[in-house]
């Protein structure tokens, strides 16, 4: 079997424009989740992680071409650049191929004020897809995955499987979503909003906070493309569905239980070092993810949420925070859980509580949404 | 590997076919909503849940329903059961219309049950819940029908052992244009079915 290994990754969040930023930011606990009170997103305020835009225009002018791109696309080619940059992967090859993960992509163009700024199909995600597989002038079409929020996880998933196949020798997994007036009224309907910052695991949390970014990871079966220190390599992954509500985690965990014991089958000997758990700060799903992990026998495996930092980033929650939990190894550094101070689940885990230092080889990513999916990769390092 | 399509569904204009063969057919509803409400009664379904899903997800789930019947009383195992789907225009009929209920003023009233439905693994969600499935599941996004990712993508499942039986094809729904072409995979044991490979299924889906 074709081993599969991380290249190269970049983030753009709330909380820098690549990965060294997020990385400073991230390890020295300064999260990116503010109030909102422009009215434009919902009548009342809510908390959410945004994207400068200043920033964001900057670094596009930068690689722009004659083009016109909406915000959503914009985000993606600034990220897939600086990914690429890092690499003498040759994106114009047949061997490499482009998938992207979203939930909403373009869903602002909706909106009867930016109806008119572009044609009419831009609202969907394949004609996204067709603008940056053109400005990268990429040979093959792009996969787009849109599923919940798992899309992120589940995109390396079916990267690994297209390179173990022989069909591809390099992938480019890049997740992005927005904060746009669709999802925050979406998530507020559901009253899964916190008018705080998140608090994942926590007692007193009571809502997820929304977040928006992008992250780009480029796997290879060729090592020899690698330029960092460490060698990272995506083992196994799996995606499993609850098959009971589509909008609310199952009681007993067992979609994610399911999905954490397929991941670990091929070696059930595996010493997880850590686990970047999707921790959204929802009353339901940290509590199911707490069972999970239980059912698991994880729970004496320290453990993080990243979204007290950057908020739900949704369709690029999954290669966000792949990437920030793969920064975490390369650093050998169990990054605190930000909002967490007590414990709120029935059945307890070894929340990272401070930053502290220690050896980290293995990582066991997971990832749950709506729809009853499930997502769950397990990342390995060893020395180059 | 070997697979063959045990059983598949069409469902577009009025019409729905099983193998091939018509098995209901009303040309004369005005819209999806009545035709596929329909054929939900006449086929003899019963769950209730039905009513509260959104196009998209009674489309998949009425093709399903008729795939399916016979089909789960064999014992398949449910964990290794994968539904793998793929559409041209994901949720965006419903995502119009909830966007429509946020449109600012006197009518803003966003509704979570309309909002659940702004995503299409929705579709899959519902029929994994009214089966049991527990495998696989991704909702995949196409300009076009792609037969060539979609079918090398369900054999490389197989190969890798991460389902045993699966669900594959295409599930549209825009603007009351629709399009179901729903295929049930597994191992050839039979000698009679037909082999699944990307050209035999872009034949199928060409044909109709």
């Amino acid at each position: 079997m074709l081993p599969v290994y991380y290249i190269a990754h970049d983030i753009i969040s709330s909380l820098g424009f690549n990965s060294e930023e997020n990385a400073q930011n991230l390890f020295a606990n300064r999260g990116g989740i503010e109030k909102m009170t422009d009215s434009y997103f919902l009548p009342e305020s809510f908390c959410a992680s945004k994207v400068d835009d200043e920033r964001l225009e900057n670094s596009f002018n930068a690689i722009k071409n004659k083009s016109e791109f909406t915000r959503f696309e914009k985000l993606i080619l600034c990220s897939v650049s600086n990914a690429l940059a890092k690499t003498n992967i040759d994106i114009n090859s047949r061997e490499t191929l482009i998938i992207i993960s979203s939930t909403k992509g373009n869903i602002d163009l909706l909106e009867e004020k930016k109806k008119h700024r572009f044609e009419s199909d831009r609202v969907n995600l394949w004609k996204s897809a067709v603008m940056v597989q053109h400005f990268f002038n990429s040979p093959n079409k792009p996969i787009i995955i849109s599923h919940a929020c798992i899309s992120g996880v589940a995109a390396q998933i079916v990267a690994k499987r297209h390179i173990e196949s022989g069909q591809y020798k390099n992938v480019v997994v890049v997740g992005s979503d927005m904060v746009t007036p669709f999802v925050a009224s979406g998530f507020q309907s559901f009253m899964a909003l916190s008018p705080n910052p998140c608090k994942p695991f926590d007692k007193t949390r009571d809502g997820l906070s929304l977040g928006e970014g992008v992250a780009t990871i480029i796997l290879s079966s060729d090592k020899s493309k690698l330029e960092s220190e460490s060698v990272f390599t995506l083992l196994s992954g799996s995606i499993t569905n609850d098959a009971n509500h589509i909008s609310g985690p199952s009681r007993n965990g067992e979609g994610l239980y399911l999905a954490i014991q397929n991941t670990l089958k091929e070696d059930p000997d595996t010493k997880i070092d850590f686990i970047n758990a999707h921790g959204t700060a929802t009353v339901y799903n940290d509590e199911m993810e707490s069972i999970a992990f239980c059912r698991s026998g994880l729970t004496d495996v320290p453990v993080n949420s990243f979204k007290g930092y950057i908020g739900h980033t949704l369709g690029a929650a999954g290669v966000i925070e792949t990437v920030m939990s793969i920064l975490s190894m390369e650093n050998n550094l169990l990054v605190k859980s930000l909002g967490y101070d007590s414990c709120g689940i029935t059945h307890p885990l070894n929340i990272i509580t401070t930053n502290r230092h220690a050896e980290i080889n293995s990582c066991l990513k997971v990832a749950s949404g709506f729809g009853g999916c499930n997502a769950a990769v397990l990342i390995q390092k060893q020395p180059r | 590997m070997k697979l063959q399509i045990s059983k598949y569904c069409m469902v577009n204009g009025g019409q729905i076919l099983i193998d091939g063969e018509t098995v209901f057919l009303d040309k004369s509803r005005e819209n999806f909503k009545e035709f596929i409400i329909e054929a939900y009664k006449q086929k003899y379904i019963t769950y209730p849940k039905f009513f509260k899903m959104d196009n998209l997800a009674k489309l998949g789930f009425v093709a399903s329903e008729l795939l399916l019947r016979d089909v789960m009383d064999r014992n398949i195992p449910k964990a290794e059961m994968g539904i793998i789907l793929a559409n041209r225009s994901s949720s965006l009929d419903t995502d119009e219309k909830y966007q429509k209920t946020i449109t600012p003023g006197e009518d803003y009233f966003p509704s979570p049950s309309v909002f659940v439905y702004t995503l299409p693994n929705i579709a899959i969600g519902e029929i994994c819940i009214r089966n049991k499935i527990l495998g696989e599941n991704t909702f995949f996004i196409s300009e076009h029908f792609d037969s060539d990712m979609l079918c090398n993508y369900v054999i490389q499942l197989f190969i890798k052992k991460a389902v045993s039986s699966c669900l594959t094809g295409w599930l549209e729904f825009k603007n009351d244009e629709y399009f179901a072409f729903l295929m049930l995979i597994e191992a050839h044991t039979e000698s009679d079915k037909i082999i699944f490979d990307a050209d035999t299924v872009n034949e199928l889906y060409k044909r109709f």
